[in-house]
């Protein structure tokens, strides 16, 4: 049975499989380079098929889609493998910033050469946030740049350039107006990308992790944007870090 | 913001030819990012091949808008789990258009008696509905060039299995053959479709 396994990618990308083999074979394709390959090309392949009988959709149907979309929340980023921290003792100024850290905590990759690894619970993920916050912040050659918000509280971002990756650590942040909430951006050669929405919380906390393509990056701000986030800024900045 | 080594990943291309391809991807990137504008040009860019697709597996027209709806919301939902490293956006979202198409069709109760006695086997030909879009036009065109290079049995293998909707089981169940036969002529016919189709790595 083993040995036919490999045989069913055809009938896995063209979704042919019953529920039970269909499990059996994603478990095996997490092993299977040769397998993986051949799926995603067979996909690639039916998906070309189905340009041939593309149609257009009722108009009505576009507005029922983009106000169901209003409401639903999207699933949160996957999160990297997080580099294993050494044996030796964190520094206590250290150990309080994670406990910050552990308290609200949202992730984004932004890195595609990044291997992910979905975690199950907020107690593991918070663990690997922590590890990944103490990576960045522990790193030899890491830069800081600490400010006041305006409006209140006050963040500091984090820099490894080893580690390619950034925190952004704020406390005392108010919630912000009724349909706004915070957006963090990273202005690079390109002009400015969203790197995602800042949500304080009861204590007034916020933490952000970026990671990847950092390189480029010249600054980093926060700004106010209404609910759900704008794809470019739309007011001054809150907060600024040049690097 | 695509970096080089996801540039040299991401290097199996159904559409490498086509230079909207790109677009499709960044935007789904930016959807994963909370991007409802670019989910909107997701939107019109695919809704049309989305639509198409279920509508051949569905069929009925309400149904049609309800799974087509859904896809996208999907898309929507799990736009973070889309990697560009393992394949092109417009595969992934297709890939969850047949999927969801499928699932509708299968919990809907027809039984493969009921399918054998309404003769809906004979039913099954991939161009039935005329392509309202010019692209899909031009597409249909290389597509029904590639179909040709099948031999009649891989076609009507991978017609029942992605039209259809039927699992390779039940393929085998219709076209009264062993289940080996059947995986084999869906394997042999898509791989020949990946060629005649340039699909690469």
């Amino acid at each position: 049975m083993t040995a036919d396994i490999h045989t069913l990618a055809a009938a896995y990308a063209t979704n042919a499989l019953p529920p039970d083999e269909r499990a059996d074979f994603e478990a095996h394709l997490d092993g299977c380079d040769a397998c993986s390959q051949e799926v995603a090309e067979l996909q690639e392949t039916v998906a070309r098929l189905s340009l041939a009988v593309a149609q257009n959709p009722p108009a009505e149907l576009r507005a029922r889609v983009l106000t169901e979309v209003g409401r639903v929340r999207q699933l949160p980023s996957q999160l990297p493998v997080a580099p294993p921290l050494s044996g030796s003792a964190r520094p206590g100024w250290l150990r309080g910033v994670m406990a910050t850290a552990a308290a609200v905590v949202v992730i984004l990759a932004f890195s595609l050469g990044f291997l992910t690894v979905q975690l199950r619970d907020r107690l593991t993920e918070a663990r690997a946030t922590e590890q990944r916050i103490a990576a960045v912040l522990s790193a030899e050659d890491v830069l800081t740049r600490s400010a006041p918000m305006s409006g209140g509280g006050q963040a500091t971002l984090a820099v490894s350039p080893s580690r390619d990756a950034a925190v952004l650590l704020g406390s005392g942040i108010p919630a912000p107006p009724d349909g706004r909430t915070y957006q963090m951006w990273l202005t690079g050669p390109e002009g400015q990308t969203s790197a995602g929405l800042l949500e304080p919380d009861a204590d007034g906390h916020v933490t952000r992790i970026a990671s990847g393509e950092l390189a480029d990056v010249r600054q980093v701000a926060v700004t106010v944007e209404p609910a759900g986030g704008s794809p470019q800024p739309t007011s001054e900045p809150v907060w600024v870090a040049r690097l | 913001m695509v970096s080089n080594e996801a540039r040299r990943l991401r290097s199996v291309r159904g559409l490498d030819r086509r230079s909207d391809a790109d677009p499709l991807d960044e935007n789904l990137l930016r959807v994963a990012r909370g991007d409802q504008r670019a989910f909107e040009q997701v939107y019109d860019r695919i809704a049309g091949p989305v639509f198409g697709l279920v509508r051949r597996i569905v069929r009925d027209p309400a149904q049609s808008e309800e799974v087509t709806q859904e896809v996208f919301v999907e898309v929507w939902r799990t736009a973070t789990r889309f990697d560009p490293a393992r394949g092109s956006g417009h595969s992934w979202v297709m890939t969850l258009a047949h999927r969801r198409a499928v699932d509708r069709v299968r919990s809907a109760q027809a039984s493969i008696d009921r399918d054998l006695r309404a003769g809906r086997r004979d039913q099954e030909r991939p161009f039935d509905v005329v392509a309202e879009q010019v692209e899909a036009r031009m597409e249909q065109e290389q597509v029904r060039r590639a179909l040709d290079s099948l031999t009649d049995l891989q076609r009507e293998a991978i017609t029942l299995a992605y039209y259809g909707g039927y699992t390779y089981r039940e393929v085998a169940e219709l076209l009264e053959l062993p289940l080996g036969t059947v995986k084999t002529r869906l394997r042999d016919g898509l791989i020949r479709l990946r060629d005649a189709l340039g699909v690469t790595r």
